[in-house]
């Protein structure tokens, strides 16, 4: 226990000793730092002001004229009179203390940088090897600046102490060309009290391997000179010497000059901080030994007042052995609730997806009113032009033009109900398709959607050009009616992405074993985002006016197909749709020529059964084209009178009838005659599916029917079986 | 005009009747350079701001026949004028014959302090003002003066000193016309600046009138 006392108290000292030397440390470093701040502002001060005279000297009128005439006795005699109150030769080999701005020497150069040599006048002493050295990459180097400093040290005896910057200033004649130079050479600032623990800052210059300062011993330098030796890599920054007068901060600088590269270095003595930090350590000491005592007091009353609670737990373990029992009772009783919950939230999870299903075939279902509505417009237009352009209904040509898209729509229009159906069963991966000339359906799909874009160019006064490019004729094998949606979707896509008109061009090529079809605009295009998106459902850039479904529909088929749909879009310059498809490897005779055989087979007794007048003519006009005789019926209960009357090769009949359906009709017929085939056509699509035919039904039909299937199924259930 | 200037006029006219008996003449054109941009230099005092958007002397050369016609010819009298108007010496180029002397008069209301270092003649005239009239410099060797305010870092002027009295300097255009010349051989300089000086040889005739042009080089 007293041990851990001990511990506690040593522990929470020393944390508070490091953290109030910390803080010590902090309030010196920005103590230093202000300082420092002041101090550097006050040498920058010096120079600009340093700076200031030399300028003011070198413009000086007689200089120039002196320096012109390349009269060097007048040029000395006139500085002297113009740098009266800055030079001062006394100064010499020196240091001077002095705050003011004084040069020791100074000397002109000719325009060529060599120096003009002062002669009799005087001019200060300096050494002239060290001058010309330190001078040499200043002379002929081309220089804008009309003003450089550098330094250079000034030997007395073997202690090179004393260091001058100089300052070169360049003389500009009248005319602004280069006459020459003035060379000044100023002693440096050396040291400088700067308030505060009456610590000091000593200034000095790191230059050539030497260190340049006032009252330093000579071993003092020598350490730094070895500490700067490996020290200084950067402009600026700092680091402690132990110095012999006792551990410095040092700081340097670098310091703009012409020649090697020099530092300015400060030093700043640590010694007082030192001393206060070491102070403020023994203040902490004395602190926590007189917690620690008072803790040993407190804690003695403690263990006396805590050894009676014991006592009182040792009791009560009893009671806790039945607590313990209840809480495992409880949590049996928890765990089961939770494995009620846990089935509940299954049940629910199991809604939730139903649920989700439902919103998705209602969303499918907005999705196939989108597709819808695209199929109606080419029928609602067609049939405009037709009824209302007597001209044209006339000519026989344009007429059958007008009248084969309009069943192609209406076709497009069954194909897009039929895929209700489709959407809550898969894909059939093994749907065969008939064979199709991809450039016949690009052509189709162009003329279907005309009525959209040429509409546009009138109402909008903006030009939209739709261009066809087949390079090749791949034939594939498709759904017709779903590849002619996706075009048209594209085509529509492509149309509203131009805003202010351009150009889609619809490209048909093979590339290895592929169909290739490229539909490039030149629209807006679209960014990264929207383009990764775009083929999600429900995902939109058209607003109120977009399903979002097109194209993920056309992802749909595409995938439908086992083909590859690649998007390339540039924002601004237009998107280009790549759809790749399995080529059809070859044309299967007994497919393409089974409407043929159904043709020249012999003709057929039909009876056609349907409550709707209209749909019995449709079915009778499409019989009678394959010159079969056809009987009909309006209702169940007619059929099986006319059934037993004579015979019939083939029963063709409605499945929503009332009184007596479709169905059931079939079974009776079946009881009459068990060899003759019915066909049960059906208008609410995926209510029976062909895979649940029933038993009294051959084959059951779609509506709205095609002549063409109907011939074919009419082959298949009568010639074939 | 004082007694005295009218004496040296006498002794001018003397001069030139002296030579009247080959008076040979000859006039043509300097092609001058354009006039010089101003250019404010860095003022050493500001106090005269202005005075530096001022323009500067129109351009102008000095013709003059070369030879030393000391022997011959005593120095006249006449007191040429470089006066200070505008922070500008004015004219700005001034011929004298050697011997000769040049006033230099404060026509502005500034101190001006003209002075000169070069080697043909080096004079210190001291600030001076309007009122103050300086005493003239006679340049007695032959050479290019070139004069300086000390004030003013603009202002600079130029006393050409012949050894020849056959001097002209011409209008700002270059026109120039030198008469009462001697016959002879001799060359014929045009002093446009100190980098700019264009010669030719030609041979003067008793009474002749000749054309000489000086084209830039």
């Amino acid at each position: 226990m007293m041990f851990i006392v001990v511990a506690i108290t040593g522990a929470t000292v020393y944390l508070a000793e490091n953290n109030l030397r910390a803080n010590q440390q902090r309030l010196l470093n920005a103590q230093f730092q202000d300082q420092l701040r002041s101090f550097l502002a006050v040498q920058d001060l010096r120079s600009s002001a340093v700076a200031e005279k030399c300028r003011e000297i070198s413009r000086s009128v007689r200089l120039r004229a002196a320096l012109e005439e390349k009269d060097v006795d007048d040029l000395y005699r006139n500085a002297l009179t113009e740098l009266q109150d800055v030079f001062d030769p006394s100064l010499g080999a020196t240091n001077s203390d002095d705050e003011r701005i004084r040069a020791s020497f100074f000397r002109f150069l000719d325009v060529n940088g060599a120096v003009l040599s002062p002669g009799d006048q005087p001019a200060g002493e300096v050494d002239p090897q060290a001058l010309a050295r330190t001078l040499i990459p200043t002379g002929h180097e081309p220089n804008d600046d009309d003003q450089s400093v550098a330094f250079i040290a000034i030997n007395r005896g073997n202690d090179p102490s004393v260091l001058r910057q100089i300052v070169l200033t360049k003389i500009q004649g009248w005319d602004g060309n280069d006459l020459g130079a003035l060379v000044l050479g100023f002693s440096m600032g050396q040291t400088q009290v700067l308030g505060g623990h009456g610590a000091e800052i000593k200034s000095g210059i790191w230059l050539n391997h030497q260190f340049y300062v006032a009252d330093l011993s000579a071993s003092d330098r020598h350490i730094v000179a070895q500490r700067v030796q490996s020290g200084f890599t950067d402009a600026g920054g700092n680091f402690i010497v132990e110095l012999e007068s006792g551990p410095h901060l040092l700081f340097y600088k670098a310091l703009r000059s012409r020649v090697a590269t020099a530092y300015d270095v400060c030093l700043y003595p640590l010694a007082e901080s030192l001393r206060e930090v070491r102070a403020l350590r023994w203040e902490i000491i004395g602190l926590g030994l007189l917690v620690l005592i008072g803790g040993f007091v407190a804690s003695s009353f403690l263990a006396k007042k805590l050894s009676k609670p014991v006592d009182q737990i040792v009791a009560t373990s009893a009671e806790n052995v039945t607590r313990r029992e209840k809480a495992e009772n409880d949590l049996v009783e928890v765990n089961r609730e939770l494995e009620k919950a846990l089935v509940e939230l299954k049940a629910t999870q199991q809604q939730v997806i139903q649920q989700e299903r439902l919103s998705a075939l209602g969303q499918m279902a907005a999705g196939i009113a989108h597709d819808f509505n695209n199929t109606l417009m080419p029928i609602l237009g067609f049939a405009d032009v037709l009824l209302q352009n007597d001209a044209m209904l006339d000519d026989k040509t344009e007429a059958r033009r007008c009248l084969e898209m309009l069943r192609t729509s209406a076709k497009d229009a069954a194909s897009v109900v039929s895929r209700l159906r489709e959407f809550y069963r898969p894909a059939d991966s093994n749907e065969e398709f008939p064979i199709v000339d991809l450039a016949k359906l690009v052509q189709q799909a162009v003329s279907l959607t005309e009525p959209k874009w040429r509409g546009l160019t009138q109402a909008r006064g903006i030009t939209v050009d739709v261009q066809t490019n087949f390079k090749t004729y791949p034939i594939v094998a498709v759904d017709e009616s779903a590849l002619r949606e996706v075009l048209m979707n594209l085509l529509f896509n492509a149309v509203d992405a131009m805003p202010e008109g351009g150009c889609v061009s619809i490209e048909t090529a093979i590339e290895k074993d592929r169909a290739v079809l490229r539909v490039a605009d030149t629209g807006t295009g679209m960014t990264e985002t929207v383009r990764r998106r775009c083929l999600e459902p429900f995902f939109s850039t058209k607003g109120e006016h977009g399903t979002g479904l097109g194209l993920s529909m056309v992802y749909g088929i595409i995938e439908r197909h086992r083909g590859q749909l690649e998007i390339e879009s540039t924002l601004g310059k237009g998107t280009t749709f790549v759809i790749r498809l399995p080529l059809a490897q070859e044309i299967e005779p007994s497919l393409a020529s089974d409407a043929m055989a159904a043709k020249s087979k012999s003709a057929l007794n039909v009876l056609v059964v349907d409550d709707e007048a209209r749909s019995r003519e449709v079915l009778m006009a499409y019989l009678r084209t394959d010159n079969h005789s056809v009987a009909t019926a309006s209702s169940g209960r007619e059929a099986l009178e006319k059934f037993r009357r004579r015979s019939f090769d083939l029963v063709v009949m409605d499945r929503a009838m009332p009184e007596m359906n479709g169905e059931q009709t079939a079974r009776f017929i079946k009881q009459v005659n068990q060899n003759i085939p019915v066909i049960l056509l059906t208008g609410f699509s995926g209510q029976i599916d062909e895979g649940a035919t029933p038993a009294a039904v051959d084959v059951v039909l779609n509506k709205p029917i095609t002549l063409d299937a109907l011939r074919r199924t009419i082959s298949k259930v009568v010639y074939v079986a | 005009m004082n007694v005295r200037s009218l004496a040296s006029l006498g002794l001018a006219s003397l001069t030139i009747t002296a030579w009247a008996k080959d008076d040979a003449s000859i006039e043509g054109v300097v092609q001058l350079p354009p006039p010089t941009v101003v250019r404010a230099l860095n003022q050493r005092y500001g106090t005269n701001v202005e005075a530096a958007l001022t323009p500067s002397n129109p351009p102008a050369a000095v013709v003059y026949l070369e030879g030393n016609f000391s022997a011959n010819a005593k120095p006249s009298d006449a007191v040429a004028q470089m006066g200070q108007k505008n922070m500008l010496f004015a004219p700005d180029l001034v011929a004298v014959h050697t011997g000769g002397a040049v006033q230099f008069p404060n026509l502005d209301d500034t101190y001006h302090n003209v002075f000169s270092y070069s080697k043909a003649k080096r004079f210190d005239l001291g600030r001076y003002r309007k009122e103050e009239k300086p005493s003239s410099v006679v340049f007695d060797k032959p050479g290019v003066v070139t004069v300086h305010c000390e004030i003013h870092d603009r202002m600079r002027g130029t006393v050409l000193v012949l050894d020849s009295p056959f001097f002209q300097k011409t209008d700002s255009a270059g026109h120039y016309r030198i008469d009462h010349l001697p016959a002879g051989h001799f060359t014929i300089k045009a002093w446009v600046n100190e980098a700019d000086v264009r010669e030719r040889v030609v041979d003067l005739k008793g009474g002749g009138r000749l054309h000489l042009d000086f084209p830039a080089k």
